[in-house]
């Protein structure tokens, strides 16, 4: 059952090594091969075949019994510290840091995005219980190594990166950046609350519909206005730009708000570079809230009825 | 064999109490096909489940503690609601602001600016009632109103009927109409202080709607024609208000016999006397109008009347918020059935006032007719929308045979009445204009300009007024409508200090 | 003369001077208010032209009305000369009496003096070497037809080289203008705080509108907010009480034009500086003590809103903005009893103020 999982197959083959690394101690009592049922039971500490043989040992072969350590010391020095393999990983990645700490780096934005091991995936890779912390720490190793300059990035780095990438590559796939159309417009959809906003955005002087009324008609408050055309007026560009947008669904705080969330994402297909700017006006931010549904048994979506015992 | 006990006997033992018998005894056992229900039901009720009570899904709301203090006085309110402050001492004054007059009025180069009202007008203005609570005056240090095109053009028309040019004694009759807060009621407004500075008689309907809301007396005009009524403490209200704004009456003599009154009037009677005897007495004050109405329309006096005749003044009638004089009122009529708005003569007088005068125009000694229709209060009447639609057709030349004439839907309701009122058959008068629509949409963006300067002139705004500033302002009102625009400038939104 | 008063040179021209009586104070105001726009045409010869109404002698635009957006008056300084030549027959260049009279713009006296020049602050120093007569809104429409008309027989002889100039000026603006590949319009200024879509109120309004919105109806706390700001606005500046200064605020004639600043100051006024804390444990045997507590500037004004809304809710106006309207004037003028609420607040801390240091020395036992 347990070979189905990876998890379970890494603990077979370490078993299948442990007794590999044992093997010599039965091997010196047996001076001949075991035949596979002999070997079946196999326990780095079994003495079972002197017990089956007996009668005058063996003589001894110097030549091979000083090859054979006295004492028997494991592969990683890391051996006896519950996760050695996790930590030869971490060893080795700060040893390849060290040796290319100089190198030129990237600002932490501009880096490809690798799309490393989720730590699930990494605790069956390595077939250890590592701690969600420790793996922070190897993953803030691998961020900084691949913020080296992607021109001299050393084939040691990369290698040693590509170890901990999840197969295939999420991020390959990128949305096509959406263009004006033939007549020089811009469309953009935002949602928010309930309401979802559809934006046509096309070079102007500074009209304004909504559902084909004015602004005013469509939103009889000023706060909604302001907000409608956020985007435009906090870039200075609301005399510059015609919008024609049809929104439904919602009330008026959530229509508005669509609104804004599509004329700004519009507004960046027209000007990309506007974006930080956008950004900190606070108008591509989706706000992605939507109202909790009630359950059986809840009066609202939470508020239970009141118990009574008698 | 016979059984040892009477049977009669058994049948009549004395009725024990019900209690006492078991259930199987009692008539339920006897009717009921089911026993168990029958038995169950009697217990129900008693002992329901009591865990689980509030499965309810009602949400009750909360009492609030009754309020302590005592609610303020009878018409406290209303006074509140309906108070109009023309002036903040804490705005700072302009001190080149121009005012209204008669070189300013016309003058072109001052469009976009903002003219003040000269403050000896502003009793008359206060008079007819041409201010409405929510226009904003409260937060200027005077009033004041933006020139804009159609200003403009309502300024020459003005000018050019109390000239003495070709244009004298022109009558024009115009409807306004708009979006919400376009200005059509300060449109009128503006009207009047022109009115009132070329001296003219100014004569409003400032509330329609009270006409026909059954709030004022009614009764029918006579025996003779029962199915018109009159109003005459509206009546009276409407002659009150003339007299108070319109000083020139006091200088007007009468010029013919008027019967009617309650005592004869005099030769050399004022016609501000003659309006009082109607405010005086509400039971006359229809007659009283109408003999003022006469008085007003007189081109020359009568025999024995000639001594101290004055030509009568040019008039301006404005009424505000036509919409409710085009369906029924609230009024009941013997009958108990509604009577149309048309059947009051107070509405019928005014309506009337739109059509051609025959013979002459119905305004013999020229002026203006403002009627103006109300977006944010007024009743849904598709056959007056269709008839404005016809008065703007006609207005653009289009015969009333032609295809794109706009017509009644035929499967709707359709007021006949309405309809004829803004008909404007028959030729006109020789200096009677025929009936326009006048569509006030928003300011330009150099009249939005000046208007925000205005603000920023009285230390409202404190921003920097850039093109940018304004354009955005400007799309944000929808496309500078000008009451959406002032909602804009008095707004707070930061401490920009 | 009626005083004139320029709001939009005046943002960051500190009032120096503040006098006893309202009209006094707002006259100093105005002088001081346009002290940044000395008439004489200054270093920039570009603005020159611009400028030169201001000195004229006004002939040219006396046939006609003005428009609404042409500046007919000279400057304050101009007419203070021109009244005391009248008045003094004196006619140096420096005049004396209108010093008495109206207040001397701070630069004008920096201008005369060389040496108060060097040591005025970098603000005041930066003003004078700005380009003047730039009022923030364009008023330039009118003025530069005039200019037009009037320059254009006077100028011919410079035409030639001030078209190359300014030609050459073009060019360097032009290259200097470069847009950013991503941008179709000049780059957005950068952003203030209020431009955020979320913070575009300002921070005190924002918090009093939302402590008076009920039940999650924000409109109509806006609605109510906006009806108390008006309020603010046209009633008459407020009598204040000595015993009950406004903290911080300009004189009180000033405050109802700046409605927000007023509201600010009214509500930093009344907070409380401290609560107190029912703390049990402190002295042992589970007895409560009270220990006072200080609050955030936010906590603070949050106090004395909520004491501002209860106390608005014994009035008798009719409606709750109209209250709360009354209420604010109240506090301004010293009447209202939140003053006294938070003197009671600050008496009974500082009663108890022996418990603030066996509070911390638990708090020492226990870390």
């Amino acid at each position: 059952m347990a070979w189905q999982t990876s998890n379970g197959l890494v603990h077979a083959v370490h078993a299948v090594r442990r007794t590999a690394q044992l093997r010599p101690l039965s091997v010196l009592s047996a001076s001949t091969p075991l035949t596979l049922q002999q070997r079946q039971p196999a326990r780095g500490y079994a003495t079972e075949g002197s017990q089956q043989k007996s009668g005058a040992a063996p003589e001894i072969d110097f030549s091979t019994f000083k090859n054979t350590p006295s004492r028997i010391v494991p592969v990683s020095p890391a051996y006896f510290s519950g996760s050695p393999k996790f930590i030869d990983h971490i060893l080795n990645l700060e040893h390849i840091l060290a040796k290319y700490a100089s190198l030129p780096t990237v600002a932490p934005g501009t880096a490809p995005r690798m799309a490393w091991f989720k730590l699930l995936q990494f605790r069956e890779v390595v077939g250890e219980p590592v701690p969600t912390k420790k793996y922070k720490s190897l993953l803030a190793i691998l961020q900084r190594l691949n913020r080296i300059e992607p021109k001299l990035m050393p084939d040691e780095v990369q290698n040693a990166m590509n170890v901990f990438l999840r197969p295939g590559n999420p991020y390959a796939f990128k949305p096509v950046p959406a263009t004006l159309d033939e007549r020089g417009v811009a469309r953009g959809k935002g949602k928010r609350k309930a309401a979802s906003a559809v934006v046509h955005l096309v070079e102007g002087e500074g009209e304004v519909r909504v559902n084909g009324q004015t602004l005013v008609e469509a939103f009889p408050r000023i706060h909604d206005r302001e907000s409608a055309t956020w985007a435009l007026r906090s870039t200075q560009r609301l005399d510059k730009y015609n919008v024609w947008a049809s929104v439904q669904g919602g009330g008026h705080t959530g229509q508005a708000e669509a609104v804004t969330l599509a004329v700004a994402r519009a507004l960046m297909v027209h000007e990309p570079a506007l974006k930080p700017a956008l950004r900190k006006a606070g108008v591509i931010t989706v706000d992605a809230r939507r109202v909790e549904r009630k359950k059986p048994g809840h009066v609202k979506a939470r508020k239970m009825p009141t118990w009574v015992k008698r | 064999m016979v059984s040892s006990f009477c049977w009669g006997c058994l049948t009549r033992l004395p009725s024990a109490p019900r209690a006492l018998l078991p259930p199987t005894l009692t008539a339920q056992r006897v009717a009921a096909f089911h026993t168990s229900t029958a038995l169950l039901a009697a217990k129900k009720g008693a002992s329901a489940p009591k865990y689980r009570q509030g499965t309810s899904m009602t949400m009750k709301k909360k009492k609030r503690p009754a309020e302590r203090t005592r609610p303020p006085a009878v018409g406290e309110r209303k006074a509140l609601r309906k108070r109009i402050v023309l002036s903040n001492p804490n705005a700072l004054e302009i001190p080149d602001m121009k005012e209204v007059s008669n070189e300013t009025m016309v003058d072109s180069r001052l469009r976009g600016s903002v003219l003040g009202l000269p403050v000896p007008m502003l009793d008359q203005l206060r008079a007819v009632q041409a201010f409405q609570p929510k226009q904003g005056w409260s937060i200027f240090r005077r009033p004041g109103t933006v020139v804009r095109r159609e200003t403009l053009e309502i300024a020459r028309l003005i000018d050019g009927i109390s000239g003495e040019g070709e244009e004298k004694g022109k009558v024009v009759k115009k409807i306004v109409s708009g979006a919400r807060a376009t200005g059509k009621t300060v449109h009128l407004l503006q009207a009047m202080s022109m009115a009132f500075t070329k001296e003219w008689v100014v004569i409003t309907v400032p509330d329609s709607q009270e006409l026909v809301t059954a709030t004022t007396a009614y009764a029918p005009l006579s025996d003779e024609n029962p199915n018109v009524y009159v109003q005459p403490e509206a009546t009276a209200a409407l002659l009150s208000r003339t007299v108070t704004a319109n000083p020139v009456l006091s200088k007007l003599k009468v010029s013919r016999e008027h019967t009617g009154l309650k005592a004869p009037v005099p030769a050399g009677t004022t016609l501000e006397d003659l309006a009082k005897m109607g405010i005086k007495d509400p039971a006359v004050s229809w007659n009283a109008f109408q003999a003022l109405w006469a008085e007003l329309g007189a081109k020359s006096a009568a025999p024995g009347f000639e001594k101290g005749f004055q030509p009568r003044p040019p008039m301006l009638v404005t009424v505000d918020g036509i919409a409710h004089w085009m369906k029924e009122s609230k009024y009941n009529n013997v009958d108990v059935q509604p009577i149309h708005a048309h059947d009051l003569l107070f509405v019928r007088h005014f309506l009337s006032l739109l059509k051609p005068g025959t013979g002459q125009s119905s305004l013999p000694n020229g002026g203006m007719l403002l009627y103006a229709t109300s977006a944010s209060n007024s009743p849904t009447i598709p056959t007056l929308d269709v008839a404005l639609k016809q008065v703007a057709a006609r207005q653009a030349g289009v015969r009333p045979s032609a295809p794109e004439f706009p017509h009644p839907d035929l499967y709707a309701k359709t007021d006949q009445r309405v309809l004829d009122a803004f008909d404007s058959y028959g030729l006109p008068a020789p200096k009677e204009g025929t009936l326009e629509l006048q569509t006030l949409a928003g300011l330009t963006r150099e009249e939005a300009r000046g208007y925000l300067e205005y603000f920023a002139h009285s230390g409202l705004l404190r921003e920097n007024l850039t093109d940018e500033w304004i354009g955005e302002k400007w799309s944000l009102a929808g496309g500078g409508v000008i009451g959406e625009l002032e909602r804009i400038g008095r707004r707070l939104r930061v401490n920009t200090a | 003369m009626p005083p004139r008063l320029n709001l939009f040179t005046a943002r960051a021209v500190p009032v120096l001077r503040s006098s006893a009586t309202p009209s006094a104070a707002r006259r100093s105001f105005t002088t001081i208010l346009n002290a940044n726009r000395p008439c004489a045409a200054t270093t920039n010869g570009l603005t020159t032209p611009l400028q030169r109404r201001c000195n004229s002698s006004g002939s040219d635009g006396q046939g006609r009305p003005k428009g609404p957006t042409e500046d007919p008056l000279p400057h304050v300084s101009e007419e203070a000369a021109e009244v005391s030549k009248i008045m003094d027959k004196k006619c140096d260049g420096a005049p004396s009496s209108p010093e008495l009279e109206q207040g001397t713009p701070v630069s004008e006296i920096l201008r005369r003096d060389k040496d108060a020049q060097k040591h005025a602050p970098k603000v005041m120093q930066d003003q004078m070497n700005r380009p003047s007569g730039s009022r923030s809104f364009s008023t330039s429409a009118f003025r530069m037809q005039e200019l037009q008309a009037n320059n254009n027989p006077s100028s011919s002889s410079d035409d030639a080289s001030a078209a190359l100039v300014a030609n050459m000026i073009a060019q360097v603006t032009e290259q200097a203008a470069e847009l950013h590949p991503g941008l179709k319009f000049p780059a957005p200024a950068e952003l203030p705080r209020t431009e955020n879509f979320r913070k575009r109120y300002d921070t005190v309004v924002d918090q009093f509108t939302k402590t008076i919105m009920r039940d999650g109806k924000l409109s109509k706390a806006q609605k109510n907010m906006s009806f108390v700001l008006d309020h603010l606005r046209t009633a008459p500046p407020p009598q204040i009480n000595p015993r009950r200064r406004l903290v911080g605020a300009p004189p009180a004639s000033q405050l109802p034009l700046n409605p927000v600043l007023y509201l600010t100051t009214i509500i930093d006024s009344v907070a409380p500086l401290l609560k107190l804390r029912q703390q049990k444990g402190i002295v042992g045997g589970g007895v409560s003590v009270q220990v006072p507590v200080p609050l955030t500037l936010r906590q603070r004004r949050r106090t004395a809103i909520m004491w501002i809304v209860e106390a608005s809710e014994k009035r008798r106006d009719s409606q709750f903005a109209y209250r709360l309207a009354n209420e604010l004037v109240a506090v301004a003028e010293g009447r209202s009893g939140v003053w006294d609420k938070r003197e009671h607040a600050h008496k009974l801390a500082t009663s108890v103020r022996s418990n603030v240091s066996a509070r911390s020395g638990t708090k020492n036992r226990m870390g």
